[in-house]
């Protein structure tokens, strides 16, 4: 009886405490002399645990969206070489998860550290973010960083090289609920 | 000097013309022409589950025609996506729509055709720019 008791306990705590959605969003930005780069992924899988405050972010390469189909297809085939690298993926964890009352409905800033895998590289990376935790218990967390291409090994060739920003700005927007 | 003159800025404007054309090309509409593959939901979520770089191989950045069952429909101001599946299954076929208003009157259970590009598979294959053809 005990035992169970202890079990129920731990999957209801379990349950309150892991954040998820598949449909986070991924957008990034690069102003050039020649046009603005822009793509948005509206399809990204994330998961957060605010028991340990670890953090996971998955997207596929192929989910981020241009206007102009040329972009996308010289993103996809000469920068990301997306059918050989699929997936970017982050996984971090809250440096200090007590920061966040994931509890009480706030918004609270926060620092999260960890790897990020790009092109097939992986480099540490660390960034600010916000998690508002909302009345309803649901969170949406946002962060807002830079990415340099030459750490993932992304080449720009250099007739174009005047044009793409070596600095590419990433913003993260994951509404998650308690799973 | 002007009989070259002519003929060079003839040719500069054609080829400036070919460039924009080439820099404005629009997305590949995938309702067009043939499908490269026509696939069942279940084998298509199946090969990604065994094998998800043979997967891709096959599937990744390919026009896809999936049939299957409506699992869900998340209508949002940023668009619509179809989850083809069973209700009860934790994944299933993402497939986010064109147009988030044309086709998108589904119901639950109903079976579907929808037509998209692969982009692979995270815990649901995800498929994009979406059109049903039925």
């Amino acid at each position: 009886m005990v035992i169970m008791a202890i079990i129920a306990i731990a999957q209801i705590s379990f349950g309150q405490s892991r954040y998820g959605t598949k449909t986070g969003k991924i957008s990034f930005y690069s102003d050039s002399p020649l046009e603005k780069i822009e793509a948005d992924n509206k399809q990204v899988a994330c998961v957060l645990d605010a028991g340990t405050g670890k953090i996971e972010f998955a997207a596929l390469i192929q989910a981020f969206q241009f206007e102009k189909a040329l972009m996308q297809e010289h993103f996809n085939e000469n920068y990301m070489e997306s059918t050989k690298f699929p997936k970017a993926i982050f996984k971090g964890s809250l440096i200090n998860p007590s920061e966040v009352k994931f509890g009480t409905a706030g918004v609270y800033k926060c620092n999260v550290a960890g790897d990020l895998t790009i092109h097939g590289v992986t480099n540490p990376a660390k960034t600010n973010a916000v998690i508002e935790v909302k009345a309803d218990g649901s969170i949406i967390a946002t962060a807002d960083f830079y990415v340099s291409c030459s750490d993932y090994k992304i080449e720009i060739p250099s007739l174009v090289k005047d044009n793409i920003s070596n600095r590419i700005q990433v913003k993260v927007n994951a509404s998650m609920k308690s799973l | 000097m002007k009989k070259i003159l002519w003929p060079v800025l003839l040719l500069a404007m054609i080829g400036g013309l070919i460039g924009y054309n080439m820099w404005n090309k629009p997305h590949h509409d995938v309702s067009k022409g043939q499908a490269d593959i026509v696939v069942s939901c279940e084998e298509l979520m199946s090969s990604y589950e065994k094998n998800e770089e043979e997967a891709n191989k096959k599937y990744l950045q390919k026009t896809v025609e999936v049939k299957g069952k409506v699992a869900k429909v998340e209508k949002t101001e940023e668009g619509t996506t179809i989850v083809l599946g069973s209700p009860e299954s934790l994944t299933g076929v993402r497939c986010e729509m064109l147009d988030k208003n044309r086709g998108t009157n589904v119901m639950e259970g109903e079976e579907v055709v929808i037509r998209g590009k692969c982009a692979g598979s995270l815990m649901d294959v995800v498929m994009q720019r979406c059109v049903r053809m039925k």
